[in-house]
């Protein structure tokens, strides 16, 4: 089986499990992980002809705690710790007693990239990572 | 199908009055900038809009069950304020029902406000306020608070509730501030206040808005992950096409 077969295969079996991830709306759907006290950021992903273009927000982060993996070439893991603790109680929510310190993602990236010319910056808040496609 | 959609007001409406949207839309800068006007001038919830179509659900402010999408009034002003995406289906009965609400009301002039997202947002320090205009003769009530916008698509209920004001000749201003397109933007939605300021000559602080950045940003993800889908169903990516015909 070639290797961009897999990839389709793949593909297919991630689009396959969001689905049912989004019929199964549950308590982690939100996106606030009370167990490991972490958020998951918002982010959106734009592909360009020669890189991948990746925008995390990250609000409170602090930019000193910010680390980013490229663990294979179609994954990339960020991890950034907040200035301080938030709990649910700071946004006026009394009933449920998490706290975080930090924002977790693995996020499938569409295409295939390379780490090396990786470059980002944090800017207002918003993390922005420019990432070279695999040729 | 507007009928299925209803304003229900529940207080005192203003006889003459501005009215002001607020919907969750690009950056949720409609639903920040709003919900700050009504905190700021402490108004009063005159009023809701309800549906059987809407999602079965409602939200719970200091204990009391509410609509989601309520109405405020302070003075000659009313503000509409939704702080629950709205589905994409659901788009066009609800400004229908807002615009023919508005008309039986003798509303002077509606604005929204909105989002125009750009992709260098980051480096942009103070975003700039566009306006798209149901009359041209608006452009002397907007002054310089904004540039107005000559070509483009508006996807979305704000595009929907113009075109029928300009047809029934109501005055509406759609405010569309430059911002994060899936991320909520206190930034943009000060900007927009701002504008708002100088159009009605109101004098609705943003310092605090602006303090409160951060809290804001993350308060409204979940509104805005669920808002962002919306776009998605409702093809809001078209407003950074370019229309084919000019002229």
């Amino acid at each position: 089986m070639s290797r961009e077969r897999r990839k389709h295969l793949f593909d297919l079996m991630d689009e396959y499990f969001h689905r049912v991830e989004s019929l199964f709306e549950g308590p982690f759907a939100s996106g606030w992980n009370e167990a490991a006290q972490c958020i998951e950021p918002l982010y959106s992903i734009a592909v360009g002809s020669s890189e991948v273009f990746l925008t995390v927000d990250l609000p409170y982060v602090d930019p000193q705690q910010v680390t980013i993996r490229i663990p294979a070439d179609d994954t990339i893991e960020i991890n950034a710790d907040t200035k301080r603790k938030i709990t649910f109680a700071d946004m006026g929510v009394r009933h449920r007693g998490g706290q975080f310190k930090c924002y977790r993602a693995r996020i499938h990236m569409p295409v295939p990239v390379v780490e090396s010319g990786m470059t980002s910056k944090l800017k207002r808040g918003v993390l922005q990572i420019r990432l070279p496609r695999q040729i | 199908m507007a009928d299925e959609v209803k304003v229900i007001e529940k207080g005192t409406i203003p006889k003459k009055f501005t009215l002001i949207n607020g919907l969750p839309d690009v950056g949720l800068v409609g639903l920040v900038a709003a919900s700050h006007v009504v905190s700021s001038l402490k108004m009063e919830e005159v009023g809701s809009v309800e549906s059987d179509l809407f999602p079965p659900m409602i939200v719970l402010h200091e204990g009391v069950p509410k609509s989601p999408i309520r109405l405020f009034a302070n003075g000659s002003l009313v503000v509409i304020v939704a702080e629950t995406a709205i589905p994409a289906a659901l788009t066009r009965p609800l400004a229908d029902s807002i615009v023919n609400w508005a008309a039986s009301r003798n509303v002077e002039t509606m604005i929204s406000i909105g989002g125009m997202a750009v992709q260098n947002r980051q480096d942009i320090d103070v975003p700039k306020v566009f306006a798209a205009l149901s009359d041209k003769s608006l452009e002397k009530r907007l002054g310089d608070a904004a540039e107005v916008l000559e070509e483009g698509y508006i996807v979305g209920a704000y595009g929907l509730m113009l075109k029928k004001c300009a047809e029934i000749k109501l005055p509406a201003i759609t405010l569309l501030t430059q911002s994060f397109y899936n991320y909520p933007d206190p930034e943009a939605a000060a900007a927009a206040l701002n504008a708002l300021n100088k159009i009605l000559g109101l004098k609705v602080e943003v310092t605090d808005l602006l303090q409160k950045g951060e809290e804001i940003r993350l308060r409204a993800r979940d509104v805005m992950k669920r808002t962002q889908e919306e776009m998605a169903r409702m093809g809001k990516s078209q407003e950074y096409e370019i229309p084919a015909l000019y002229g």
